[in-house]
């Protein structure tokens, strides 16, 4: 064939990746990723060798490991039984036992102190949402009222809301032959009122009221708040950190109906009529909101365990999208991409939260026993920058995307391809940064952080939970298998491919209102890496939606709570400060032991 | 918001429309001649020499991008499928299927990808819609959308910070 008759063929023509990204390094060194891992690392992020390794002192490298080992020593000398101890296993730090930087903030941890039994802001966190039950107390006042004769008015509210914050703490009001709690053990347990009205809110003593008006939430979604939780009068019980951790969450509902009902008993002046068990009743079973449910039998724990919270509660639990507006998404990303990112990153502050209690708590702790692995998938959601860099590129391609269009309808066929470039996003920035790699050393980091965002992002621009969670399925069980070959561990990818089809589904083994689902829900159940960002896609519906809560209201105003002991808008920042040991958490028994 | 203003919110704007008979006789970058309804080819390829190459902004942003194999199918009401595989650096249009992996397919209807090419449609527009879709790397896309965005005189959206012109 002569050159005159030769056409171009496509294969001719290839270039080699590697030396094109060099090209492009300028762009790179602006990206928050380049400089966390370059900071990590003390390397250049996106080289393949690291000229340290075997150089980097061991163990010694962190000042944690050798208060460790100082730590495992006294012990064996003091018990004579060893304990922790550096000569057994593997010689540690022979790589870089890199330091983690908190996401959004400058503290820098060792990455011993993200661990569950060593983080008091991580213990505090779970006790906080196991020590809340909510009463409705419409029903315990209509008794009251009809039953007994009793006038209810502000007055009587206040007296009976003086009298529940002593008896929650363990006083006794009815009978003197109760012994009662050392004051000081307990001093973290209140209740508060929580309604829509504000004639109500500004009768009642405001020592014992969440008012919305006045707890962060933007007026917007303040107003919304109101008019959904309306004249209804709720009573949120925190029960003391220490029943919890003595017991379990199942005591917290227990606690809240016995120390209520008590109060009433004394506030009203009633005598043993049968009436009390209206009451009681109404305080244990019929107007009571757990936080959650009990799990099934194989995996049984009680009430108000993580296992058994909904979806849609844990959306509502964290506080960290009070203060946006309620405006959907996709018209905020469409016209400025800043308050567009602004939305992403607190997504992104409010996946600490949800990664910490499915991943690291429920999956890692309550069922795996974890003893480090999940700390590491957890420490994804809020430790070197990733979300917030990967989101911030999120949000770039969506405005790019929808810029010029109206509307994002929650369909399938239309979000797929936004997944497949975000996806696509991701799984490059992985490839281009070893360094990442290596700080998201295992599979199972990289598909569920990568996952999470995927369908966070897609329910934020279509308002659809479902579209989210299929984003997410989609992301893990066929872009990163396809483009990586696997996933997590083995078989991780199970219920991505479940779950494009379970994410519709309304039979009752295959999931239901994704809202209602929780780890507890059969085919999520059966490894992690996954119920983050289920939740994170309730979640991001809701902001998709320009809505002010996921699920319930009240739970949602019962977390913004001030007098909490963990702040759920601010989680990195709690965790930051119990890494370095100045989080006071409560549930101490210092009162009741030996001083040391 | 009501259930009837959601329900108004999330409806699409897009509309699918074809167009009347002779449509191609009022475009100044179509070839004369053309007697018949453009195929896909022949419409990309007039596109290509009579509104690309001749723009310069579009030139100068054809010579920063890296080698790219763009394979579009579009379906005609009448004659049913039609493909195109587009080279762009070095450039080159060949009807039918290339002879290696493309970096991206785009699938969309036909009078779709007309309107597209007048500048009177954005290219997500139908993706968005549902009717279309588009496989592959991305971030190929977005050049082929400056590419014809500059070529329409359209205003040419600024690249994510992660994909600026001339990333693979």
């Amino acid at each position: 064939m002569s050159n005159r008759d030769r056409r171009a063929k496509e294969s001719e023509y290839t270039y080699e990746l590697g030396k094109l990204v060099q090209k492009f390094l300028p762009t790179e060194k602006e990206r928050l990723i380049y400089k966390t891992m370059q900071k990590t690392f003390g390397l250049h992020p996106m080289s393949n060798v690291d000229p340290l390794m075997y150089k980097r002192g061991g163990f010694h490298q962190k000042r944690r490991k050798e208060e460790f080992f100082e730590w495992g020593r006294k012990i064996a000398r003091e018990r004579g039984i060893p304990s922790y101890n550096r000569a057994v296993g593997i010689p540690l730090g022979q790589r870089a036992l890199e330091p983690y930087i908190i996401s959004g903030t400058d503290v820098i941890v060792d990455y011993d102190d993200l661990h569950h039994v060593n983080n008091a802001a991580m213990q505090q966190m779970l006790d906080d949402i196991k020590r809340t039950v909510i009463i409705n107390l419409d029903t315990t006042h209509r008794v009251l009222q009809v039953r007994a004769g009793k006038e209810i008015t502000p007055e009587t509210i206040n007296l009976y809301l003086e009298t529940v914050q002593h008896t929650i703490a363990g006083g006794a009001v009815a009978q003197e032959h109760m012994a009662e709690i050392h004051p000081g053990l307990t001093a973290d347990a209140y209740c508060k009122i929580i309604t829509g009205n504000d004639e109500i809110v500004d009768m009642i003593d405001r020592r014992f009221v969440i008012n919305i008006d006045k707890v962060g939430f933007h007026p917007s979604r303040a107003a919304i708040l109101k008019r959904d939780i309306g004249d209804t009068i709720y009573m949120v019980v925190r029960a003391p950190t220490i029943s919890v951790r003595m017991g379990d969450g199942g005591v917290t509902y227990r606690w809240a109906a016995m120390q209520s009902s008590m109060a009433f008993i004394s506030a009203y002046r009633l005598t043993g009529e049968s009436i009390i068990s209206d009451i009681a009743y109404a305080a244990k079973s019929a107007q009571v909101i757990q936080i959650g449910e009990r799990t099934w039998y194989s995996r049984a724990r009680s009430q108000n365990e993580p296992g058994g919270i909904p979806y849609g509660y844990f959306a509502d639990i964290q506080q960290c999208d009070n203060m946006l507006p309620a405006e959907p998404y996709f018209k905020i990303i469409g016209e400025d991409l800043e308050e567009g990112r602004r939305y992403m990153r607190n997504v992104a502050k409010a996946g600490t939260i949800l990664a910490l209690m499915t991943e690291l708590i429920w999956y890692g702790f309550y069922m795996s026993g974890g003893l480090g692995f999940s700390t590491g998938v957890a420490a994804g959601a809020y430790c070197g920058n990733v979300v917030e860099d990967l989101l911030d590129n999120f949000s770039e391609i969506q405005h790019v995307s929808i810029s010029r269009v109206k509307t994002v309808p929650p369909r399938w066929t239309r979000i797929k391809f936004i997944t497949d470039m975000m996806i696509q996003a991701a799984m490059e920035t992985y490839e281009k940064y070893p360094s990442l790699m290596e700080y998201h050393w295992g599979g199972a980091h990289r598909i569920s952080l990568v996952g999470s965002l995927a369908g966070s992002a897609a329910a934020m621009l279509t308002g659809s939970p479902m579209i989210g969670q299929m984003s997410m399925n989609y992301a893990i069980g066929m872009l990163m298998k396809e483009g990586w070959v696997r996933t997590g561990w083995a078989g991780q990818e199970v219920q991505d491919h479940l779950g494009l089809a379970y994410s519709c589904a309304f039979r009752m083994e295959e999931g239901g209102l994704i809202e209602f689902r929780g780890p507890n829900t059969p085919y999520a159940s059966y490894t992690a890496g996954h119920s983050s960002g289920a939740i994170g896609a309730c979640l991001a519906a809701q902001l998709g939606r320009g809505r002010a809560y996921v699920c319930n209201p009240v739970i949602k105003v019962a977390f913004a709570d001030p007098d909490l002991k963990f702040d759920f808008r601010e989680p990195r920042l709690a965790i930051a400060k119990a890494a370095l040991r100045q989080f006071m958490p409560a549930g101490e028994r210092d009162l009741i032991i030996p001083s040391h | 918001m009501s259930e009837e203003e959601e329900k108004k919110e999330f409806e699409c704007e897009y509309e699918y429309k074809e167009l009347p008979d002779g449509w191609w006789r009022e475009l100044d970058w179509i070839l004369p001649g053309r007697e018949e309804e453009p195929t896909i080819y022949e419409l990309f390829h007039d596109m290509m020499i009579g509104s690309i190459v001749g723009n310069p902004v579009s030139l100068e942003i054809a010579s920063k991008i890296v080698p790219r194999i763009i394979l579009i199918e579009v379906e005609h009401p009448k004659r049913g499928v039609e493909y195109v595989r587009v080279m762009i650096n070095p450039t080159d249009i060949k009807p039918g299927i290339p002879d290696t992996e493309p970096d991206l397919i785009i699938h969309m209807q036909y009078y779709d990808f007309v309107r597209i090419l007048m500048g009177e449609l954005d290219m997500m527009a139908p993706i968005w819609a549902g009717n279309g879709w588009i496989l592959g790397n991305l971030t190929c896309g977005l050049d082929l959308r400056d590419l014809l965005d500059a070529s329409t005189g359209n205003e040419i959206n600024p690249r994510p910070k992660m994909w600026p012109l001339g990333s693979p």
